[in-house]
């Protein structure tokens, strides 16, 4: 698990992110869009699954959560139900980052108040553009 | 068989991986054309045994087999240097290598079966990469034969992907 300021802190006021994925070169590549595309994010935070996702929630101030489904110790769906049970993450937008896009799938997220569905393999102007839309609703 | 037209949706899915996230091209290859670059991967008759990333993504649900994504080392770092946007002459560590093979197989797997039982319901194991000095054989002795096998050129390196039914 860590953390990173984005561009050492030049944007003052952004949002905090959480990006949950068991492969470290994804959650990099997001991170790296998120640099580039200039949003207004002011830490992103990781985890490589829904457990560590859990204790970050637990500790810092987290706006959206970006999370792969297929997971080891705890998978994505199972962390959206753990975080349906808390009132007070109820603000937090949930975003799915996903090889799985079978209609079965979307159907089992549909009351799991996520946001956005994004397939992978997608292109960096597709996270982008769900990265301009996550902050634009969410900044504080 | 498994699926239908699998060799089709199968090399559709290779390509939409490879170039999407990958940012590599993609050609046609034959069986006979990957036995002949895996002979010399890169096209360096010196390093004939390079090593090879062998990844296997096991696959449940309303269909059950197994994915087996292999590719020589070389087309292993091109590929995860196109995908982080650095420059594959950088030094990128071993573990990212692993990372990045393992990421490979989950989306050309999970884009396949997506593509091919859109309506179905499927869960993915969580990848395991091998490796090992020159092209593993498709069919190992005492190994079953894959139920479909297609090769491709990627990066003008030769990658093939095979289905196991389980």
């Amino acid at each position: 698990m860590e953390h990173v300021a984005i561009d050492g802190g030049t944007v003052p006021a952004g949002i905090n992110i959480l990006v949950v994925d068991d492969s470290a070169m994804m959650r990099t590549m997001i991170k790296r869009v998120a640099r580039l595309c200039e949003v207004p994010i002011a830490t992103i935070f990781e985890a490589s699954h829904g457990v560590e996702a859990l204790h970050v929630l637990e500790t810092q101030r987290i706006d959206a959560v970006f999370t792969d489904i297929n997971m080891p110790v705890m998978t994505g769906i199972e962390l959206l139900r753990a975080m349906d049970s808390r009132p007070e993450w109820a603000h937090v937008t949930r975003v799915i980052v996903t090889t799985d896009g079978s209609s079965a799938r979307r159907d089992e997220v549909k009351d799991l108040h996520v946001r956005c569905y994004v397939e992978k393999p997608f292109r960096p102007e597709v996270m982008r553009d769900v990265l301009t839309e996550v902050t634009s609703s969410a900044v504080r | 068989m498994l699926f239908a037209d699998v060799d089709q949706t199968l090399r559709d899915a290779i390509v939409e991986v490879a170039e999407a996230s990958f940012f590599a091209f993609t050609g046609p290859l034959d069986a006979q054309g990957f036995a002949s670059l895996a002979a010399a991967p890169g096209g360096d008759p010196a390093h004939p045994v390079a090593p090879w990333f062998s990844t296997r993504v096991a696959f449940t649900g309303d269909r059950h087999g197994a994915i087996e994504v292999v590719v020589p080392e070389a087309l292993a770092v091109s590929l995860v240097a196109g995908f982080l946007g650095i420059d594959p002459t950088e030094t990128i560590e071993p573990d990212a290598i692993l990372d990045g093979m393992g990421e490979l197989a989950n989306m050309i797997c999970g884009t396949w079966l997506t593509r091919t039982c859109r309506d179905g319901r499927f869960d993915l194991s969580p990848p395991a990469v091998a490796t090992r000095q020159g092209a593993p054989s498709i069919a190992p002795i005492g190994q079953a034969a894959p139920e479909a096998a297609v090769h491709m050129a990627v990066n003008d390196l030769p990658l093939r992907v095979a289905v196991h039914r389980s």
